[in-house]
């Protein structure tokens, strides 16, 4: 295996269910957004990170880029211990990793124009000044796909695919060599998906960047993705190589997803209902969180033991008790 | 048989400090009582414009300025705002993208279903909520009798959208209109939607128009398919001879912008551009600024919808001359 440029280990992230501190005095109960997981991602590939609504996909990118604070786990990046940075080496490591927003509308300030935008990562980090600071302003843009005649134009005034071009720029404008893209064509409309997936997979290529690519579209995942990591309820329940995991998934939970996926063709056979709902993250079932759900319920050991990931035929790592290692 | 819904002509036009947006530019198309019909497009579109117009659910500053909405063989536009209340929620009901904010937040479900009752029945007080018990079961919504006393914030998004669905469908509606009814909710859970819609289609018998945003979902759901683009209908088929023989190429744009499942993983296709300002639409053929075939007649010529073969019809001067006969079939 190639060397990881990222590598997370028995991450965890609970929240307090209550909300303020004096409810918190009397309910103690905690919501296990992410529930130890780990995973590893090779310098200039992508791992796509996908799952339903409170899976823990997008806690976990924003703790990679310490926008929160786990409760516990390490993440260790190109062999720095990112969670114990602080200070100066915390803003130095900010310069390596950026982030790429769902909405682009909310993500941008309304009322700076987009030269101020993506200058400002430059100003904080103290980058560049001056003339070359507008020498690298029209480049990072050109790299996005806009023009130097969008410098002076305002969010509200551009579409919502040239807006997602701009938080792209942005991220891009300090020079990072990993980026977290937390669903970034999900709110874009289907003609414009192409265009910025295709613009990030170009940027990928020339100038060698990783991704974590967070995102519920499992399509869109396919497409972008060299690896899988699927994620319910807090942990993740398979992860493998795109080509394998989309053409044979192994866990129960892979396969109802895949299955549930509508296709742009009427002829294809019709979609698999996976009844019941994602059970609430401040008590997950026991054992297996996915067995009330399950097709291949086997009884007493999924209701009791919860399935740690063992890596079986072909490299694929899955928590199921289907599974055994090196079956 | 005449169709259950006929709208011709439609113009909704909203004016704004701006400019005259020309949000729906002359739509036909039709709809069978059985039938499910998909309306695909991007934003700004004019697919739920049409819909609020065929609800007359236009304010200020849009108006619809002309064509005819025929239900039932009877012009909805000429129709008084109190027989419309009459129609809407009874023979036509619409459920919206955004659950959250459909629903009355200080109320139960079950009273905002029983509030429906109390308009359109004659049913009892108590009848009523029994009723409404009833259609939260009919929508598989689990502990009917105790959701009906919950407040839309207790419910998660999959189950406030069977609620609003169990709503729409109170008094046994003919049409049901269905505006992005999924796109807020998860794959597993949009699956679980349709198949109660498919249901309740089949056993209700009505006719459905479904807005939608998304190629693969009308796939599996429709019968037909109208693409629309820049307030004007440019392509109509059925639901096979859409995908095996898409024709306008703002429709094979669309499919193959879709990142496929199965096969190999080629670089997509985009479409280049930006969706146009209904403002400022560019002359000629709306499409044409983002097309590929797009020649000097294009944008001049503002293309037709005309029936290229049984049922299909396109608006492009570069595909298929039009056959006799052509027209708003």
């Amino acid at each position: 295996m190639a060397e990881a440029l990222l590598s997370v280990r028995d991450l965890v992230k609970h929240f307090p269910a209550a909300g303020d501190w004096f409810a918190q005095i009397f309910d103690r109960r905690v919501v296990r957004a992410v529930d130890g997981i780990s995973f590893e991602i090779e310098r200039g590939t992508t791992l796509g990170l996908v799952g339903e609504s409170g899976s823990g996909k997008t806690t976990t990118g924003r703790i990679i880029v310490r926008l929160i604070e786990p409760t516990g786990g390490e993440v260790v990046f190109d062999g720095i211990d990112l969670l114990k940075l602080k200070g100066r080496a915390l803003k130095a490591m900010r310069k390596r990793i950026q982030m790429i927003f769902q909405d682009p509308a909310s993500s941008l300030n309304p009322r700076k124009t987009v030269g101020q935008i993506v200058a400002e990562p430059l100003r904080v980090h103290g980058m560049v000044r001056g003339r070359a600071l507008e020498e690298r302003l029209v480049h990072t843009l050109e790299l996005a796909g806009l023009s130097a005649r969008f410098l002076n134009r305002y969010p509200h005034e551009l579409s919502g695919g040239q807006r997602q071009r701009v938080g792209i720029a942005r991220a891009l404008a300090v020079g990072p060599e990993f980026i977290v893209c937390d669903e970034p064509v999900t709110a874009l409309d289907v003609s414009i998906q192409a265009q910025i997936l295709n613009l990030l997979m170009d940027l990928q290529e020339e100038l060698s960047l990783t991704y974590l690519f967070i995102a519920h579209d499992l399509s869109v995942v396919r497409h972008v993705s060299d690896r899988v990591a699927v994620m319910y309820l807090g942990k993740i329940v398979e992860i493998w190589d795109v080509d394998a995991i989309f053409s044979a998934p192994k866990h129960p939970y892979t396969r109802a997803l895949l299955a549930a996926v509508p296709r742009p063709d009427p002829e294809a056979p019709p979609r698999k209902v996976l009844h019941g709902e994602i059970p609430s993250p401040i008590d997950p079932p026991p054992g297996c969180r996915f067995h009330p759900r399950c097709g291949r319920f086997l009884g007493e050991i999924c209701r009791e033991r919860e399935p740690s990931l063992v890596t079986v035929d072909g490299g694929v790592r899955v928590a199921c008790h289907l599974y055994r290692q090196g079956a | 048989m005449s169709p259950l819904l006929r709208v011709e002509g439609l113009v909704t036009r909203f004016y704004t400090d701006e400019g005259v947006v020309k949000a729906v530019d002359g739509s036909f198309f039709h709809l069978g009582a059985d039938e499910a019909l998909g309306v695909v497009g991007e934003s700004g579109s004019g697919k739920t414009v049409t819909a609020l117009s065929i609800m007359r659910l236009i304010e200020n500053p849009g108006r619809i300025e002309s064509g005819r909405i025929l239900f039932n063989g009877e012009d909805l536009l000429r129709k008084s705002e109190r027989e419309m209340r009459r129609i809407r929620g009874k023979e036509i009901s619409m459920v919206f993208q955004d659950s959250l904010s459909s629903l009355n937040p200080t109320l139960t479900v079950g009273a905002q279903i029983a509030r429906v009752l109390r308009y359109h029945t004659r049913l009892s007080r108590r009848a009523r909520w029994r009723r409404a018990v009833e259609l939260l079961a009919a929508v598989g919504i689990p502990e009917p009798a105790k959701r009906a006393s919950h407040y839309p914030h207790q419910l998660s998004g999959g189950m406030r959208q069977r609620a609003l669905i169990a709503m729409a469908i109170s008094c046994d509606p003919k049409l049901l209109i269905l505006d992005e009814p999924t796109t807020a909710l998860d794959v597993t859970i949009e699956a679980q939607i349709f198949e109660l819609i498919r249901d309740l289609k089949a056993r209700l018998g009505m006719g459905v128009f479904l807005i939608t945003h998304d190629l693969s979902v009308v796939a599996s759901f429709c019968q037909r398919v109208i693409i629309m683009y820049a307030g004007k209908i440019v392509e109509e088929a059925d639901i096979h001879e859409l995908y095996v023989n898409p024709l306008h190429p703002y429709t094979r744009g669309l499919l193959r912008s879709i990142p496929p499942l199965e096969g190999e993983a080629e670089r997509l296709e985009s479409i280049p551009g930006e969706v146009p300002d209904l403002i400022n639409l560019p002359p000629g053929c709306n499409f044409g600024p983002r097309c590929d075939l797009a020649d000097e007649r294009c944008r001049e010529v503002e293309p037709e919808l005309v029936e290229v073969s049984p049922g299909h019809r396109v608006a492009c001067l570069k595909v298929g001359a039009p056959t006799m006969g052509g027209g708003n079939g």
